[in-house]
């Protein structure tokens, strides 16, 4: 009864603290492990004994023995050996054991053996759906699954990036692969909304706005629902989609104890080579020079340069200073990072009571080449320690009721420089990283003294000579193009730290009532959830401080350093503490019904009621939701299925009347295998599943503003409403007297009343129609394909209106949404798996999941810019996030001098073709642009679409094959996408950038030498400056598709009969390695296709080892 | 049974006592108060209604420096002055290289991440016309103190309105008159855009309503009311406004003079039995040379200061820096630019002050298009190798030349704007002395140093103090001056060519002629010359010369007065200074020294975005709302 009691006081307090659950689940698990050693008893009359194997030929640890119709039992050990004394006249052993058929054996001898069979079959294999599960074969939506194995194959410690290409229909794009910030963008069957497209993400049931910081050693499923009827219970949040996650839970019988160590090791999946010095300095000059310009570097200066081209430098020590060949890659960063990631937990149970517990802990260490902390006193290292821990339990209390209580908690810390650079994190710290130029010398001074004569001026003194000491050693070296400020060594190692620790804690209580007392079939649900979120970031950031160094000071015959800043120190911390914290309340109550008549009529229902309370920032208003869900499903024998799903929700969001909506969703299937035409194909193996399912339905979507940042969000909530409110009067406070004056109430008043917003009250939430076609079938036994057709017309969008003229006085912070958008969206996922089993020690299997989507915008409120534009419309018709840009002309007519470069070779070809660009006029070596509506001038109107849409690919891909030979086991995963285009016209990528970045694209540059030489090229001149080939066009914007070798793992199992001599259950040591190799179609190996930008910390090559044990 | 029947008794009460949190679903969905009002909350009580028509205030514009860093264009456009930010990447680049357009106008720039700067106007203007619209519209019923108060609001919110109209109208050309208020769902077929002088008559009557109201005062009567309204606001917004209704570039054909003059002669008298008159005394004739320039060089509101009559509208914005920085010369410490300089057409327009006569022929000053030199009018007295010397004082209040004499701080030290190191080009010079340069030279790049070869004065005060911003000079958006040379232009085209010269002379009285060197006109042709030669001088740096030289054009013409400016590159032979006339800009006389003089540039374009809308939306076509020559 303790339990109970424990259970009870944990359900009245769902928010004591953590740590008091931990120790009350894990003082459960140990008192259960105690309790669940057998003890055998019995008569002596006769003696059975054997062993108990399953169908892999492995030992049944644990199965009861029992002699039917007396109290007689016993348990098999751990080598599947049991012993009986029977008691009774004609003894019939019954075998049980869970999850395996119950096997009844008259006693005929004294040894019986016994093999017992899996009692999971293809029948009985279930998903997980919206608010419950359904067995498979039932399964009239669109909903894709894969199991907690799958999941761990990957070595990603966050679980939305272990998920790529695994999930057909699920799009996932890692931005960055910065330790605890590599959030991934998600997509399910594309885009069909210029809204928030983020499916909706539900953990046990309950929404979660992420899923990055569950250990994916917690989860035991995650189901996608990809279609109306399996997502038209979640209304007015379903649209675009839902992941659910299902944790692990204990199960009756097992006490298993697993562990698993990973050490991984990482590396810049892509990082750009820098020039060395002799190039850059005539690249540089060449820039310059293609403008008009002075060169940057005297040939006495490149002579120096040059002597590192195969030399060692110059020889005089302060020449070689000065004149360097700087490698800030190597400066900046390591070779390698180090990542482990470990996991212990537990499960078992009884009847009473069936319990989950699992630790988890993840390391992530920064690519950066650090100062170490004894220098600096702080550690400006990027990384992440993440800390897991759930505790799920499971309490029957008698026949009509039991409980769950589920607890867990994360706790993640990153750290980081705090690089106050623009942005605010390191972004900027990586593009001036990236940018530096390897003729400056450092990064840190050598301290000053008479042979290497390294001195600071002090500038002139009364006597008029020139005052000077010795440089201090170790100071930060400044590039005199740039600010102190905007030097990377100084902000990655000497601007402080920044560390953010985000702890979050989740409850879940849940009772379970099953009522077959008021009629069979009846349950019933309630439950409760909990989830606070804490953030806080400690800033220690400091000035620091450098020298500008001077080449050619006057006053002086050899270069000198200047101070800068206030002081030839860093300054001390100084240390700043934010807070955020928000919480989310859920309620459910639920109640089903499960019957069948007559063995043929199989009818289901549910009906859920819940709502959400929640408060994303500290102080806003809560945010509300209000629902009821509804599901009836009807099958006949198994082979007529029909299912209807209702949602019904409200939300504040918007006005009375306009709250509530119905989303209803209709599905039918019909599973063909089972028709007793189909018997003989059926028996002979050849089509054991053929099922065709077919669904229609409503699904709603509310939100507004989703991805802006919580305080835009807050201020463009109740939409519906008129907002004027009273604002701070800046403007003229520079005299502390406002403009009225006398107008205000005070004279100098503080505030005046503004329009916020203009109430729109028709305002509704955006509908999604989805249809859905699918084929479901299983060929030889061992090869099951799906294959689903969607259609989705997206209506209602939710879009700033973008006709409403600046004339009417309305800017767009004052205009509220309004229902214009219409969206189209169409595609299809095809997945199949086949396993091959040669023997019980040799099996392969290849499983492969392909998707495509394709979106088309009708309605987005759109001006039509005019017939004289090539493209009057440019969202309209095409896809969300179409690219746009200039075509390069590379068409050949003599006359208007296009030779089919594409380039302006000659003065002469810009003159015969005589085209006014805005702008930048184009000079030679830049590209020739189609003039697209032939007016002569090169503008907006002449831009175009090319390639495919920047939001997201078309086609998802990915394949697995693997299998296990001998205790060997090997998976190859393959991921791709395609049809995707991407416009790389970011800093970095263009020449003029910061202080000059010379990419392995201007490898092929077009310049007048190049060009005389008949040489390749690719790229336009370069140049310091913006020319008109620095802007969106078909050479910037490229195929951005890929094929990725996501993970290779290998592992061996050590035998069982070796485990078990030293008394484990499971042994198994693997080695993986993830994002192997990449091929892809961008013109340059800078960057990855998926990575954000250049300033993004880019994705991770991980290589790992590691070791799992069970017990 | 009864166990059974205990069970369900237990599960059902355990799952209404979870549905009771979903009971009082509706009310659950209300907002919880966040301190947003409605509009008729707004107007409920008289606090509220003053802070709605407060934010009227909101876009106003700083003028002067207050241009995107620093650079006043309007001044930088005109033939009258020259950007040192040239040489930097910012806007005035774009706008001299004429790579303006419809949706890179740098005067739409809009940069509330940046500071405060002037710009965006095609929005902001809007936006406050919206908000007056809507103070128009409920102010009858709004609550108020008083009916005074209503009754003083209403006629300031419509002094206001046209003048945020009339910065439109003078940007822009013809415009729609919305005087209703917009909302999301407003239809804008057949919205039509009015001729600029039918919207500038509108912005007339307007005013002249205001003028009726028994409670807007003339002048302000109180410090803290600077930025308020007055009659006087009102009064100068019409003689603007009628004056530019009858003007070429927005009278579209109509003979609209007489009007001009009507209205005009109107408020010029109304202005002057109310108070209102020139400044011309001068206070401090240690600091100041004379009336003109003290007027500029000190702070006053519209009756702010009781010895400052002439001030109608004076701008309270401090801009938090000083013009010795932001206008400097590099002999200030504190010097971040040089700013704005003037240019040599500027300088040639300065009369000689014993002959009251201009240096050269008014009606065709320059030799040619490069404007190489001057046409020397022989009866001046003017000589080219002494080009400084009594000049029209104007001249000394406005202009820091080679040898003008300067207060660092260093009394008296000698501005030296000459520059032997090299030539105008860019090429070494000939002229080998002993020392390199003058203190002020020319310099081709950098900010603090002219390009033009003088600097400019005007609103400096004397006592140059970093610390001292308050009592520096500020904007006058109108003052009685400029309202005497509007009735002397509409005399003038009217045929009242005494009356016209008379007003010149009161002027030119001030500034310091005396009355035996009166301008006399033959006739209307002459008169027309010496109003607009007035104008120019008079007005100077003042925004009026952008605004006078496009509107004394049509649309199709070039504005042929800024398409060759001039410098004046200084040598020194020994003790004799060379003069040489130089084209400014990067192309050194190869080309115009601003391509922003094109035909175009006279009208701003309609932003892309906003033409397409409404040429959609109201059915006429994005062209319909294109100004010409923008595409």
């Amino acid at each position: 009864m303790s339990d109970v009691a424990n259970f009870a006081t944990n359900l009245k307090q769902p928010i004591m603290s953590y740590h008091q659950k931990l120790l009350i689940a894990l003082s459960m698990a140990i008192m259960l492990c105690l309790v669940s050693i057998p003890a055998a008893w019995g008569a002596d009359i006769h003696k059975v004994s054997g062993t108990v194997i399953d169908d892999q030929g492995e030992p049944v640890i644990g199965a009861a023995v029992r002699e039917v119709n007396t109290k007689n039992a016993t348990v098999t050990d751990i080598d599947g050996m049991y012993t009986l004394k029977l008691t009774s006249a004609k003894p019939v052993l019954e075998f049980t054991f869970v999850g395996m058929k119950p096997i009844s054996v008259p006693v005929t001898s004294a040894t019986i053996n016994v093999t017992m069979e899996s009692a999971i079959t293809d029948l009985d294999e279930v998903v997980v759906v919206a608010y419950g599960q359904q067995k498979k074969v039932t399964v009239t939506g669109s909903v894709a699954a894969i199991g907690a194995n799958d999941i761990k194959k990957s070595s990603e410690p966050n679980l939305a990036a272990a998920l790529s290409g695994k999930l057909p229909g699920l799009t996932t794009m890692q931005q960055s692969g910065a330790p605890g910030e590599d959030d991934v963008k998600m997509f399910l069957r594309g885009a069909a909304t210029m809204n928030g497209t983020s499916p909706l993400i539900l953990v046990d049931g309950i929404p979660r706005s992420s899923m990055s910081e569950i250990d994916p050693n917690e989860v035991q499923s995650i189901s996608i629902l990809k279609d109306a009827s399996s997502t038209a219970v979640f209304g007015v949040r379903g649209a675009n989609g839902v992941i659910l996650i299902t944790t692990r839970r204990g199960e009756e019988g097992k006490v298993n104890v697993h562990g698993q160590v990973t050490y991984s090791m990482q590396k810049f999946n892509y990082w750009p080579d820098q020039r060395h010095s002799w190039e850059y300095a005539r690249m540089a000059n060449e820039a310059s020079r293609s403008n008009g310009g002075a060169d940057l570097y005297t040939p006495e200066e490149i002579a120096l340069y040059d002597m590192w081209n195969g030399g060692n430098g110059p020889t005089d020590p302060s020449l070689r200073y000065w004149y360097p060949d700087t490698n800030w890659g190597d400066i900046y960063l390591k070779d390698h990072s180090d990542m482990v990631q470990a996991n212990v937990n537990i499960s078992g149970g009884t009847k009473k009571l069936r319990y989950f517990a699992s630790a988890g802990y993840v390391y992530q260490g920064g690519m950066y080449n650090t100062e170490p902390k004894s220098f600096l006193g702080y550690d400006p290292q990027s990384k992440m320690n993440r800390y897991n821990i759930r505790t799920n339990l499971d309490y029957t209390f008698n026949n009509w009721l039991s409980a769950s209580f589920d607890v867990s908690s994360s706790i993640k810390k990153t750290n980081q420089a705090a690089a106050n650079m623009s942005g605010g994190d390191t972004a900027g710290l990586r593009w001036s990283a990236l940018t530096s130029k390897p003729t400056v010398p450092g990064p840190l001074t050598i301290e000053g003294n008479e042979s290497n004569g390294f001195i600071v001026n002090e500038g002139p003194r009364e006597d008029g000579t020139m005052g000077w000491h010795y440089v201090k050693g170790g100071k930060l070296v400044q590039d005199p193009e740039l600010t102190l400020a905007q030097m990377a060594y100084g902000q990655l190692n000497r601007s402080g730290y920044k560390l953010l620790v985000e702890a979050s804690a989740n409850a879940i209580a849940t009772l379970n009532f099953n009522l077959d007392g008021i009629t069979k079939g009846l349950s019933a649900r309630a439950l409760v959830s909990f989830e606070t979120y804490s953030q806080e970031l400690t800033m220690g950031s400091r000035q620091f401080s450098g020298y500008l160094y001077n080449l050619h000071p006057g006053g002086f015959d050899k270069p000198v350093f200047l101070m800068q800043g206030d002081s030839e120190d860093d300054d001390q911390l100084s240390l700043a503490r934010a807070d955020v914290s928000r919480w989310f309340m859920n309620f459910q109550a639920q109640v089903n019904y499960n019957r069948s008549f007559n063995d043929v009529h199989n009818v289901t229902g549910m009906v859920l009621f819940q709502r959400d309370d929640k408060e994303n920032i500290l102080g806003s208003i809560p945010y509300r939701m209000i629902g009821v869900a509804g599901r009836f499903t009807y099958n006949y024998d198994s082979r007529y299925l029909a299912e209807v799903n209702i949602g019904y929700n409200g939300s504040e969001q918007f006005a009375p009347g306009h709250r509530f909506g119905l989303f209803p969703a209709f599905s039918l299937g019909w599973v063909i295998s089972n028709e007793k035409f189909m018997q003989g194909l059926h028996d002979s193996g050849t089509i054991t599943n053929l099922k065709l399912r077919a669904s229609v339905g409503k699904v709603g979507n509310d939100e507004l503003y989703a991805g802006a940042d919580e305080a835009t969000r807050q201020k463009h909530r109740f939409l519906y409403l008129d907002n004027n409110s009273v604002v701070p009067y800046y403007y003229h406070a520079e005299e502390g007297v406002m403009i009225p004056g006398s107008l205000t109430s005070s004279g100098n008043g503080i505030g005046v009343i503004k329009e916020q917003l203009i109430g729109n009250d028709d305002i509704h939430w955006e509908t999604a129609w989805k249809q859905n076609y699918a084929i479901d079938m299983t060929l030889f036994r061992n090869l099951d394909i799906t294959f689903d057709y969607f259609r989705e017309n997206r209506s209602g969008i939710l879009i700033s209106r973008n006709t409403i003229p600046l004339l009417g006085g309305l800017n767009s912070t004052q205009l509220p949404r309004s229902n214009f958008g219409k969206v189209k969206n169409s595609g299809f996922e095809v997945s199949a798996r086949y396993t091959y089993a040669v023997n019980k020690d040799m099996q392969f299997f290849a499983s492969g999941n392909f998707a495509y989507n394709k979106n088309t915008v009708i309605d987005a409120d759109e001006v039509y810019r005019g017939d004289d534009y090539a493209y009057p419309l440019r969202s309209e018709g095409f896809s969300i996030g179409q690219n746009f840009g200039y075509l390069i002309d590379r068409s050949v007519n003599p006359e208007l001098g296009l030779d089919g470069t594409g380039f302006y070779n000659t003065e002469e070809q810009i003159k015969l073709r005589g085209l006014e660009y805005v702008g930048a006029q184009p000079k030679c070596g830049d590209f020739v642009y189609q003039d697209l509506n032939g007016d002569g001038i090169i503008n907006e109107k002449d831009q175009a679409p090319i390639g495919y849409s920047s939001l997201l690919p078309r086609i998802t891909y990915g394949l697995t094959i693997g299998g296990d030979l001998y205790g060997f086991d090997f998976s190859v995963m393959l991921q791709g996408v395609g049809k995707y285009t991407r416009y790389f016209g970011s800093p970095v990528m263009f020449e003029n950038y910061g202080t000059y970045f010379f990419s392995d694209m201007c490898d092929n540059r077009w310049s007048p030498e190049r060009y005389a030489a008949g040489e390749e090229i690719t790229h336009p001149r370069l140049s310091l400056q913006e020319t008109s080939s620095h802007t969106a066009n078909d050479y910037y914007t490229m195929d951005a598709s890929y094929i990725r070798l996501k993970n290779i793992t290998v592992g061996y199992t050590l035998p069982k009969s070796v485990t078990r001599k030293i008394g484990m259950s499971g042994v198994r040591f693997y080695i993986s390695a993830d994002n192997v190799h990449t091929w892809n179609n961008l013109r340059t190996k800078m960057i990855d296709p998926e990575q954000n930008d250049f300033s993004s910390y880019p994705l991770m090559k991980t290589y790992s080892a590691g070791v799992s044990i069970d017990i | 049974m009864k166990k059974h029947l205990i069970n369900i008794i237990i599960s059902i009460s355990a799952i209404c006592g979870s549905g009771m949190v979903f009971t009082s679903c509706e009310d659950d969905l209300n907002v919880t108060p966040d301190g947003r009002m409605t509009d008729e909350a707004v107007f409920s009580t008289p606090e509220n209604t003053k802070d709605y028509f407060a934010s009227a205030f909101a876009h106003i514009p700083f003028k002067i420096f207050k241009y995107y860093f620093f650079d006043n264009f309007l001044i930088d456009m005109s033939d009258e002055g020259w950007s040192t930010a040239d040489y930097q990447p910012l806007i005035i680049n774009d706008i001299y290289a004429g790579n303006c357009n419809t949706t890179k106008h740098r005067f739409e720039w809009d940069d509330t991440g940046q500071g405060k700067w002037d710009g965006g106007y095609w929005q902001r203007y809007w936006a406050m016309i919206r908000v007056l619209n809507n103070c128009l519209k409920r102010f009858p019923t709004a609550a108020f103190e008083s009916e005074s108060e209503r009754e003083l609001c209403t006629a300031e919110a419509r002094v206001l309105r046209a003048f945020y109209y009339l910065q439109m109208v003078k940007f822009y050309g013809d415009l729609p008159i919305i005087t209703d208020v917009y909302g999301i769902n407003t239809d804008y077929a057949g919205l039509e855009r009015k001729p600029a002088y039918e919207v500038l008559q509108h912005i007339v009557e307007e005013c002249e309503m205001a003028l009726d109201s028994p409670n807007l005062p003339w002048t302000l009567t109180s410090i803290q009311m600077k930025n308020r309204m007055t009659k006087g606001i009102a009064c100068a917004i019409i003689s603007q406004a009628s004056l530019f209704a009858a003007s070429p570039l927005f009278c579209h054909d109509q003979n609209l003079w007489q009007y001009a003059y009507d209205k005009n002669k109107k408020v010029f008298d109304l202005l002057v039995a109310n108070g209102y008159e020139l400044y011309d005394h001068l206070n401090d004739p240690k600091s100041y040379q004379n009336a003109y320039q003290e007027y500029f060089a000190s702070r006053s509101y519209s009756g702010s200061k009781a010895d400052d009559k002439e001030t109608i509208w004076g701008s309270p914005m401090n801009h938090g820096v000083n013009h010795s920085a932001i206008n400097g010369v590099p002999l200030f410490t504190n010097s971040h630019q040089a700013g704005c300089v003037p240019t040599q057409e500027l300088v040639d327009a300065f009369d000689m002050l014993t002959t009251g006569e201009p240096i050269y022929d008014l009606a065709n000053p320059y030799v040619d298009e490069k404007h190489s030199d001057i046409n020397i009018n022989p009866k001046s007295g003017y000589d080219p190798a002494n080009p400084y010397t009594g000049r029209d004082p104007r001249f000394y209040a406005c202009i820091y030349y080679n040898g003008s004499k300067i207060n660092t701080g260093v009394l008296n030290k000698t501005v030296e704007t000459w520059n032997n190191e090299m030539s105008w080009n860019g090429e070494a010079c000939n002229y080998k002395a002993s020392s390199a340069s003058g203190n002020c030279k020319v310099d081709q790049t950098a900010q603090r140093y002219t390009r033009t070869g003088y600097y400019n004065r005007k609103y400096h005060t004397f006592k140059v103090q970093p610390g001292q911003v308050k009592d520096e000079g500020n904007w006058k958006y109108y003052r009685l001056g400029e309202i005497y040379l509007n009735l002397a232009e509409c005399a003038v085209e009217t045929n009242r060519i005494d009356e016209a010269m008379n007003l010149v002379n009161v002027i030119r009285h001030r500034a310091g002629f005396d009355p035996s060197v009166d301008k006399v006109a033959a006739g209307q042709v002459e008169a027309r010359l010496i109003v607009r030669h007035e104008r120019q001088v008079e007005l100077a740096f003042e925004e009026h010369r952008y605004f006078d030289c496009r509107r004394w054009g049509v649309v199709t013409e070039d504005i042929k007065e800024e398409k060759y400016n001039t410098g004046m590159w200084i040598h020194k032979d020994g003790t004799k200074y060379v003069y040489v006339r130089f084209p400014l800009g990067k192309g050194m006389g190869n080309g115009p020294s601003k391509y922003s003089s094109e035909a175009k540039y006279r009208l701003v374009p309609i932003p892309l975005k906003e033409s397409n809308t409404l040429g959609s939306l109201t059915g006429f076509g994005a062209d319909y709302w294109q100004n010409p020559g923008w595409e």
